[in-house]
Formats: structure tokens, C-alpha cells, sequence
């Protein structure tokens, strides 16, 4: 046996003093053995990886992804937005109800309107439309919703302490303009 | 708040430059944690619970003025010693590793080719039975690119035991796998 097959894996993984990860490159050039071990050595290595690299590390109970949730989530609360017609200062920070009223609003809504519905409809947008440049520039996020981890993950998927904030930025006209949510840690 | 960016932001500035990185310190660790605990034999609902107690532990360490040298190999460790903790589960399914997963590796290739290297798969998930639990420890933390001094780290062992471990361990690999 060559006296440098027990330098191979540590000159595969680099952890070789320089000087002799030298000697071990000069020996490889003229040892067909080592050069064939070496080979073997990094294929098997490369097959372990690849084995372990399929563990099932998703969830079994939340089968849905980061992405799924936040793009689900900046969907409802881009249409609570819009139905919003409260000042949305009024919203009550911190709370896991915060979504409600304005949903309750948008379901009788319809019963509590006279028959001209349409019109209505039309007249409400286009006021909404008129209102002029406010005070935000649209740089600057207009409104910040917090949201309890629980009321987007199943119970005890997030440690106690996270919670969720979305900014909501929008243009002069009523359009949004960005909306982040980014995870937001409390620690006492 | 808006400002503050990923919640980990603080601590992590000792190891990153800004928020951003730090951010990323944690999704470049969160899947190598959890593929590492999968694999010692946790299932992914428990490997998940030890990740988040794992970075909540660093995150409590740094606030307390701890300063682990290498967050990476900090994290393995105290992810390790949780998952040894559960001493149950750890044997749970180590009899029985990855094969059904590992057999999906063989997609898209020609039917000859996917019988080759499912056989292949086969043989090596009976050589790596054949490994010690340290053996195969070392070897999972080597395949998410940990230096040996690391490793050791880890496992607590001398950086020259953990290079005799993984020499013995690749040789036996090499050995009764013949790739």
C-alpha cells in the first residue's frame, strides 16, 4: 500500500498543511493507484451528499411553502386595503381580530345599499380617486400591519414572540405601490 | 419596526456586516440544520422545532454578551445535542435510512440507467449502515461543508480524531460500495 492513500481524503477536503498537499498533488501526477483511489474517494463522498440531499425536511403537517403563505397573505390584505374606508391609523396594532371589521363591513354591505347599486359603487370609487396627494410620499411605508404569527401558522409552527408586519406603501391615487412582510421577533 | 428588517438583524451583526446578511447567515444554515437532524434519524416536524430553538438559543447567547467564535459550528452543536437528547427518536428511523426518497434521485434518465443507480443507491445505503454513529455523523457534517476543526467542534472531538473518523468512514464507503 503507497504511503500516501492516508493523505488522500484530507487533501480532497483541504485540510492538508500546504507543503504537503503538495506532495500529494507531485504524487498523483506519477501514482496511477492514488490518482484512481483519489477519483473513487470523491465520487463516494459526492454520492453520500446526494443521498442525504433527499432527506424529507419539509413539514409534514404545513405542507405549504414561505412563498405560498406570504404571497397568499400580501393577496388578503391588499384587498382588506381596498375595502378599507376607515382611517387606517384606527387600526387596532397587535391585534389578531384586526382583519374582521373591515370584512364585515364588505359582507352587508351590499344588503344596507339602495337599489342603485352600481352607481353608488361608481361614486365611492370615484371619490376615493380624488383624493388629493396626501401626506406620504409613497417612499415611506403608508400603513404598518401587525400580524400575530397564529393567525397565519398552525399553532406553535412559529416560536412564541414572532410576529408578522406588513408595510403597505401606495401611490397618490390609491394604487400600492410595494408591500413587504417581513417576520418581526419581540423579546422581553 | 419597519425598519428593523430581519428580526435576528442585532446579534447576528457580530458575524454580518448588515441586516441583510445576517439574514441570509440564516437561510444559508436553516436547510443544512435540518437536512443534518433529518438525517440523524429526527423526523422533519422535530427537526424543524430544534432549528428554531437552535437559532433562538444563539440569538439569547449574543443579547447575553456570548460570543461563539463560529456561528455555524455553533448551531450544528447545539442542534446535535438536542437531537441526542431524543434519544428515541434518534434510533427511530436510523435502521431504516432514505432509500424510498434516494431511489427518486434515479428520475430522468433511461430505464437502464435508473436500475444502475438504483442498485447503486442500494449498496450505499447498506455500506452507510455499516457506519458507526460517529462515522456518519462525520461524514453528514463534512457534506454540509464543515472544515474538520468544526466537525470537532461538534462533536466534540480532537480535529486529528475527527480526521481519522472520516478516513476510516470514506475508506469503508469506498470499499463496499466499489463506485
Amino acid at each position: 500500500m503507497c504511503e500516501y492513500e492516508n493523505n488522500l481524503i484530507a487533501w480532497i477536503d483541504g485540510e492538508l498543511e500546504p507543503d504537503i498537499a503538495l506532495d500529494v498533488e507531485d504524487h498523483l501526477w506519477i501514482c496511477a493507484s492514488c490518482s484512481a483511489k483519489a477519483d473513487q474517494y470523491k465520487e463516494v463522498s459526492r454520492a453520500f451528499a446526494a443521498y442525504h440531499a433527499a432527506a424529507p425536511i419539509r413539514k409534514s403537517s404545513f405542507p405549504m411553502g414561505w412563498a405560498t403563505v406570504a404571497a397568499g397573505f400580501a393577496a388578503a390584505a391588499a384587498l382588506i386595503l381596498w375595502m378599507l374606508p376607515l382611517p387606517v391609523e384606527q387600526l387596532p396594532l397587535h391585534s389578531p381580530k384586526a382583519a374582521e371589521p373591515p370584512a364585515m363591513a364588505f359582507a352587508t354591505q351590499p344588503v344596507s345599499v339602495p337599489a342603485p347599486v352600481k352607481k353608488v359603487h361608481h361614486q365611492t370609487i370615484a371619490k376615493r380617486n380624488e383624493i388629493p396627494p396626501a401626506a406620504w410620499t409613497g417612499l415611506e411605508p403608508s400603513i404598518e400591519i401587525a400580524i400575530p404569527a397564529d393567525a397565519i401558522f398552525a399553532p406553535g409552527a412559529v416560536p412564541p414572540g414572532f410576529t408578522f408586519t406588513a408595510d403597505l406603501s401606495m401611490n397618490g391615487d390609491g394604487s400600492p405601490r410595494f408591500l413587504r412582510v417581513q417576520p418581526t421577533v419581540y423579546l422581553k | 419596526m419597519s425598519g428593523d428588517g430581519f428580526p435576528f438583524a442585532f446579534p447576528f451583526s457580530r458575524f454580518a456586516a448588515s441586516a441583510h446578511e445576517g439574514a441570509t447567515l440564516f437561510e444559508d444554515l436553516r436547510t443544512p440544520l435540518l437536512r443534518y437532524l433529518v438525517s440523524l434519524g429526527l423526523s422533519a416536524d422535530e427537526a424543524q422545532d430544534v432549528v428554531q430553538d437552535a437559532f433562538l438559543s444563539l440569538h439569547r447567547s449574543l443579547t447575553a454578551g456570548g460570543s461563539p467564535e463560529n456561528a455555524r459550528a455553533w448551531l450544528f452543536r447545539v442542534a446535535h445535542n438536542a437531537a441526542r437528547n431524543r434519544q428515541r427518536s434518534y434510533h427511530r428511523r436510523f435502521g431504516a435510512p432514505l432509500e424510498t426518497e434516494a431511489l427518486d434521485l434515479a428520475d430522468g434518465s433511461t430505464p437502464e440507467h435508473a436500475v444502475l443507480q438504483k442498485e447503486k443507491n442500494r449498496k450505499l445505503g447498506a455500506a452507510i449502515r455499516t457506519l458507526s454513529d460517529v462515522e456518519r455523523e462525520c461524514l453528514l457534517l463534512r457534506a454540509e461543508g464543515l472544515r474538520y476543526r468544526e466537525i470537532g467542534e461538534v462533536l466534540g472531538l480532537a480535529t486529528s480524531t475527527v480526521a481519522g473518523t472520516v478516513d476510516r468512514a470514506v475508506k469503508k464507503l469506498a470499499e463496499k460500495c466499489n463506485v
